[in-house]
């Protein structure tokens, strides 16, 4: 039989290495334990062993190559060997010693105290930061984190999100070629590879992030964390017992998905957006409960991977929060690739059929409607991970909603010593926030009094095409009875959206008649989301129309069209209206 | 069932055979066996696995100085030992291999002389921004070992002379060394000595796992590793173990311009050529012939030149030729 031999590992994190010492030639025989070359990475070495036995029929690598992970380096003829035999050397041990025994994975853990000047219970994009910006203050940082460094944003939600993106990009543009001027085959793409390509950004990521705990000398312990009492937390894992006692606390523990009660929502077959990103084939069919910003986000990546994708959605609209005339976009883009929307419909139960296929039903206009789906996820929003910590124990109480821990403006808890931010607050549950958040606590506790404030919270949200939004939306503007007027410019009259073949979007602004201020901007098109930026500056620097329209916009770019939106809410727009 | 903490402590200063205690530990120490090796070498040239000697390091110079040049089994750069420098190992299975513990036993070590360096996250230890340790890694199945250089009181000029690069013109495919700027703790703690220096890196390997490890001193006449020693005594391991690379020698004499070209492959010449504008007439191209195959060292280089060129000047000229470059 032929085998592929495939890199299938590397040391500790690495992701590519470089090709040592290479003993074997195309025509040798191998046995299995033989040695075929030498991968050196980070300055380790490390053997490539055969797992076969037979004649190395083809070896794609010479001396200095370099190779990553799972990349294919050549071919065996021959026969899989299942245990290879781990001789030990006879010589005898030092000093006559009898030769040692065996035992595994029953080591003692270690007990240690740690007295710190503040605790950080979650290291995600609130708690890490949160951690540098106390170790900036010279305080002594320890940050407990049960899963990884990044929390959710990083692993399971924002960045491998927009890694999934990334590639369906590319596989548009290729499909979409022919408007360019190129023939190209018919593209075809592995979901494996895919998904390989986003755990390689994240992982990248997390070890940047365990980089910067180091640099800035932050104690970091896996594990989860208990209270013992009001002062101190033990985290216990396979190495350490440890107990900590901290001076302040910052409690950064997150949320997770929330699943609607209905029936079949324990069916275990149920994904949530964290399965979403680790499904390993496309499934034929894929119905999202949910239609907010990461049932979408989802849809267009799972269509354009070729699933048959329904979205139903409780609201009137998807997206929700957004104007009707940026939801038409996304509309009708979605729509136009074949994603079947369901709006103002209630799903109700989940059923699974004889051949595990799901039968999710719906109310729409008061009937009961069916839809059949390979598989069914649910996004309906996160609930906060109130359990995570034993808070009576903590002092710290709940909102008066009780979906979320009590905070002031400085972040800090009914417990003065303690302070909670992020996605465990329930404000808003964004990376961004937490980050924020997490800024404001520390400076509290290094002891400056910066306020956190909600007033200009941009959000993006990577549909095809994106969106990106600050402050108020023309709904927001009009229940709150302002006196307001808009501008809006198409991206359709700009000219690099023209080049680029992406004239979808628009962008809007809205601001206060009287003082001329902008309130609130979205951008619904290409480039949406890095140009938002632009639009929370001219908001925080209290520019008026007239001030931000004597601003000069390089061209040609997609943002010469905030100027040009700028210019419109006075009818005085040059390239259109 | 519990870790076994144990230091070992070479008594020699060989390094073929402080680098055959290192594979024998990774070959028989217990899976729950955590090991710190504190070791020395004299004058000596290591060279990293996948590293070519000819290309590294001054191969004459290392002949005129008796320093000795051994191939060990970690990745990365080439490095200089002597006795103003510690060396220290861990080997430990997966389960309990962390190398930024490791790099806390160390750095937990030398702030016990008021020395507070940090690790730079790849391989190196630094104290305000020059290193004083190198760090190289090996993996084995699950058992790994990760050692490194302490620079107390190193020759400074030595590691210079024998480090700078050959002149040869020489392309290989292996790893390049990186040159680096360092330094030697001794120049910021006076008091620190290598054998002070032991004893706090015992206490601190210690003191980090609170355990009290056994102490065992080794040497040749403790220890048998005969079946290692071999291996780091031989030619084929030190010199032939590098990845194919080609290499070029030239040089003007009186009588022209000669030119060799070889390229070489497990230590064997596979291909070579010479060119040269030599009025002289000489068998240049049976030179060529007779080398092919032959094994890419000094000797038998010289002794096809005995064989092929009759003009003792030449003759002279080409023999100081190769035994400057190849040694």
């Amino acid at each position: 039989m032929k085998y592929d031999l495939i890199i299938d590992k590397l040391s500790g994190h690495d992701t590519s290495g470089k090709v040592g010492k290479i003993s074997k030639k195309t025509g040798d025989f191998i046995n299995p334990g033989d040695v075929i070359f030498i991968i050196e990475s980070g300055k380790g070495t490390m053997k490539y062993i055969s797992k076969y036995k037979g004649v190395l029929e083809q070896l794609s690598i010479t001396e200095g190559d370099i190779i990553k992970k799972n990349q294919i380096i050549g071919k065996l003829e021959g026969e899989f060997v299942q245990e290879v035999g781990t001789a030990k050397a006879q010589s005898s041990s030092p000093q006559g010693s009898p030769k040692a025994s065996y035992s595994f994975g029953l080591a003692k853990p270690v007990q240690k105290d740690y007295e710190v000047d503040v605790a950080i219970v979650g290291g995600g994009p609130g708690g890490y930061v949160s951690a540098i910006r106390a170790a900036q203050g010279n305080k002594k940082v320890l940050i407990i984190e049960e899963d990884r460094l990044g929390g959710t944003c990083l692993n399971h939600g924002c960045i491998p999100t927009k890694a999934l993106v990334s590639s369906v990009d590319v596989l548009e543009k290729i499909r979409h070629a022919e408007s360019f001027g190129l023939e190209a085959q018919e593209v075809k793409f592995s979901l494996e590879k895919i998904m390989n390509r986003k755990s390689e950004v994240v992982n990248t990521l997390v070890s940047g992030i365990e980089h910067l705990m180091d640099t800035h000398q932050i104690e970091y312990i896996k594990g989860k964390a208990e209270v013992e009492d009001s002062e101190t937390l033990v985290v216990k894992n396979k190495s350490i017992e440890a107990t900590i006692k901290f001076k302040k606390l910052i409690i950064a523990a997150g949320a997770k998905p929330f699943i609607l009660p209905m029936e079949g929502a324990d069916n275990e077959d149920l994904l949530t957006s964290q399965d979403l990103l680790e499904l390993t084939e496309v499934p034929s069919s894929l119905t999202i409960i949910g239609g907010g910003v990461i049932g979408m986000e989802f849809a267009f990546i799972y269509s354009a991977l070729g699933s048959k994708v329904n979205v139903v959605e409780f609201f009137p609209q998807i997206l929700n929060t957004m104007d009707e005339d940026v939801v038409e976009i996304i509309r009708s883009s979605a729509i136009q690739k074949g994603i079947h929307l369901y709006e103002g419909a209630s799903a109700s139960s989940i059923r699974s059929a004889l051949d595990g296929t799901k039968i999710i039903e719906m109310k729409e206009d008061n009937q009961s409607k069916y839809i059949i789906s390979e598989k069914v996820a649910m996004a309906v929003g996160r609930k906060a991970n109130l359990g995570a910590l034993d808070l009576e124990k903590l002092k710290v109480e709940l909102n008066e909603k009780r979906n979320g821990i009590k905070v002031d403006s400085y972040m800090r808890t009914s417990n003065p010593t303690i302070y909670a931010i992020g996605d465990i607050t329930n404000i808003i549950q964004l990376a961004h926030i937490a980050s924020h958040q997490g800024i404001v606590a520390a400076d509290h506790i290094n002891g400056f009094e910066n306020k956190m404030c909600y007033d200009l919270v941009p959000s993006a949200i990577f549909t095809s095409p994106e969106v990106g939004h600050v402050g108020l939306t023309e709904k927001d503007a009009k229940s709150q009875g302002l006196n307001y007027i808009i501008g809006k410019f198409p991206l359709m009259a700009n000219g690099k959206a023209q080049a680029m073949g992406e004239v979808e979007g628009f962008v809007k602004l809205i601001a206060d008649k009287e003082t001329r201020k902008i309130l609130g901007g979205t951008i619904v098109g290409i480039h949406a989301t890095d140009m938002i930026s632009s639009i929370s500056n001219i908001m925080a620097s209290g520019m008026t129309i007239d001030q931000g329209a004597h601003v000069i916009y390089a061209h040609p770019t997609t943002a010469e069209s905030i100027h040009e939106a700028l210019l419109s809410l006075d009818n005085r727009g040059i390239h259109f209206g | 069932m519990d870790k076994l903490y144990k230091v070992y402590l070479s008594q020699s200063f060989d390094p073929k055979f402080n680098l055959s205690v290192e594979e024998y530990l990774m070959k028989c120490n217990a899976p729950n066996e955590v090991a710190l090796f504190l070791w020395q070498n004299q004058n000596t040239i290591v060279i990293g696995r996948n590293q070519n000697p000819y290309k590294e390091c001054a191969i004459k110079k290392l002949r005129e100085d008796d320093v000795q040049l051994v191939r060990r089994l970690s990745g990365g750069g080439a490095v200089y030992h002597d006795e103003g420098n510690l060396n220290f190992t861990f080997i430990t299975t997966d389960e309990h291999y962390s190398v930024e513990q490791n790099m806390k036993v160390i750095l937990n070590g030398i702030s016990k002389f008021g020395i507070y360096g940090h690790f730079n996250g790849r391989n190196d230890l630094m104290v305000q921004d020059r290193k004083f340790s190198g760090n190289a890694f090996i993996r084995d199945g699950s058992m790994n070992c990760h050692h490194g250089t302490l620079l107390i009181d190193v020759d400074l000029d030595k590691l210079s002379k024998y480090l700078t690069v050959s002149p040869l013109k020489l392309q290989s495919k292996g790893i390049d060394s990186v040159i680096s700027r360092v330094i030697n703790l001794k120049q910021l703690s006076p008091q620190i000595t290598i054998e002070n220096l032991k004893d706090a890196l015992i206490t601190s390997f210690n003191e980090f796992y609170e355990a009290e490890s056994q102490i065992i001193n080794l040497n040749e006449n403790t220890v048998n590793l005969a079946c290692y020693l071999e291996k780091y005594d031989s030619w084929e391991w030190n010199y032939s173990e590098s990845p194919d690379f080609s290499i070029v020698i030239e040089e003007r004499f009186s009588w022209g311009i000669f030119e060799i070209h070889l390229e070489s492959s497990n230590g064997k010449i596979q291909k070579c050529k010479i060119f040269t504008d030599s009025v002289i007439l000489e068998d240049f191209q049976n030179l060529e012939n007779l080398l092919q195959g032959k094994l890419l060292q000094g000797q038998s280089i010289l002794d096809g030149i005995k064989h092929c060129i009759k003009n003792q000047e030449i003759q002279q000229d080409l023999y100081n030729l190769i035994k400057i470059n190849l040694g």
